[in-house]
């Protein structure tokens, strides 16, 4: 009798378990159903294919208001420094916290930036940079270079604006992935 | 004395009269910071009486020329129309609709509204808005 109940209860956390899985890990996604098995493939050679996508609720939410929550892994350390110590003039914009919030995020920033990230984009970006600490994620000359194809006017068009706005064109951006195929440039 | 009497006043009068105005049930926090406004604006100004839906709208609609940049800015710039989604004008981040018809979690923390009114106000009027100007701007809101 005991042995059943417990039985019963096992295969029931199991079942939620499994039912919640997919919550758990996609719990952010907003788009995009196809490449559920990217995630499979991640970890190739010793370095993983994506960015760890920025799951800190804090950071999501004061730094993802004005514009795409960036992954830490796309800048060094000293960048996310400079940009965390100039919070109240920010490309001309008041983005400054209170010293408990700036220190959660710089905490986060630091902790997976690109130094820190074993993502194949913050090795590439590493080794572009040659030292040099933009605070720019678009004046990275892989950036550039990976972007090369795309004119002025394109970017321009009301839906796009500016670099910053990686999810415009990477539809699954949030989830660090920024492969060729999913990317699909507004009109 | 008399003041402690004209705070419980206002206390238990403005559930009373706000929600006149109000298409959407105003949150227990916009409530708390309108009763907050009403008593910074009458100390801006001893006449103060009201908040006006129309002049929440004007406000939101008026272009200011902004000094360095040389351009129109407005509350619309962003916002665009309120029961619908925006989009910065910088990043081109799409912006949830501001208005609490369109948008449940609108107004639901203090120190979300007080961040974003000194921030917008600073971006679009050069300055931080009066208490007159952040009370008819939320009541403009709520009437939508
Ligand atoms: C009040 C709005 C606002 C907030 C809040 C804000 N930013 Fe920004 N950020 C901007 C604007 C505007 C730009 C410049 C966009 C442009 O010129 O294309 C920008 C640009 C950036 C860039 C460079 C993007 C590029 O072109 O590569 C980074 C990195 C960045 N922000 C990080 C942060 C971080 C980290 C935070 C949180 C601590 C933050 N931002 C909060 C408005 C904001
Ligand atoms: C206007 C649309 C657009 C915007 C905005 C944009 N990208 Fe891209 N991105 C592209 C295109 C197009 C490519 C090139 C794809 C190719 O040909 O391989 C690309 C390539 C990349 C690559 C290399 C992908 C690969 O598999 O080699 C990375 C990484 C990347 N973008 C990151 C970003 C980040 C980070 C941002 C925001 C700071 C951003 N992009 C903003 C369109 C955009
Ligand atoms: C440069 C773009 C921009 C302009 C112009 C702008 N806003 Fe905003 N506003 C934002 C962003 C970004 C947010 C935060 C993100 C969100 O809540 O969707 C925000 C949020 C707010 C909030 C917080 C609402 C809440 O849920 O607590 C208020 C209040 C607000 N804005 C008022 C104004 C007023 C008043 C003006 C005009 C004086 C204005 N905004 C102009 C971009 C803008």
């Amino acid at each position: 009798m005991k042995k059943s109940l417990s039985k019963t209860l096992l295969l029931a956390l199991s079942l939620s378990l499994i039912l919640l899985l997919p919550f758990i890990a996609f719990s952010d996604s907003d788009d995009d159903e196809g490449e559920d098995h990217e995630w499979h493939s991640n970890l190739r050679h010793g370095y993983s294919k994506h960015l760890s996508p920025a799951v800190d609720p804090l950071y999501q939410q004061e730094c993802g208001a004005c514009h795409f929550a960036y992954q830490a892994g796309l800048l060094p350390k000293a960048s996310w420094e400079k940009i965390m110590d100039g919070l109240d003039q920010h490309f001309e914009e008041d983005a400054s916290l209170s010293s408990e919030h700036a220190s959660a995020i710089q905490e986060y920033l630091y902790a997976n930036s690109a130094e820190n990230s074993s993502a194949r984009f913050s090795k590439r970006i590493l080794r572009s940079l040659e030292g040099a600490t933009p605070l720019r994620i678009s004046d990275i000359p892989f950036f550039k270079h990976e972007h090369r194809e795309v004119g002025t006017r394109v970017l321009a068009r009301k839906s796009i604006r500016s670099w910053a706005n990686c999810s415009a064109c990477h539809t699954t951006a949030k989830r660090g992935i920024y492969d060729e195929k999913y990317i699909q440039i507004p009109r | 004395m008399k003041h402690c009497l004209i705070l419980i006043a206002l206390f238990f009068l403005t559930p009373l009269v706000i929600p006149l105005f109000a298409k959407t049930k105003l949150t227990p926090v916009a409530m708390a910071y309108l009763n907050n406004l009403k008593v910074e604006a009458k100390k801006e100004d001893p006449s103060f009486q009201y908040f006006s839906v129309q002049k929440g709208q004007d406000l939101f609609q008026k272009e200011f020329m902004h000094s360095r940049k040389k351009k129109n800015r407005s509350c619309q710039t962003c916002h665009k129309k309120p029961t619908s989604t925006g989009r910065h004008e910088r990043t081109g981040k799409v912006i949830q609709p501001l208005a609490p018809s369109a948008n449940r979690k609108r107004f639901v923390k203090k120190s979300k509204i007080n961040k974003w009114f000194k921030r917008n106000c600073k971006w679009v009027l050069e300055r931080e808005c009066t208490a007159k100007e952040k009370g008819d701007f939320l009541i403009w809101a709520f009437s939508l």
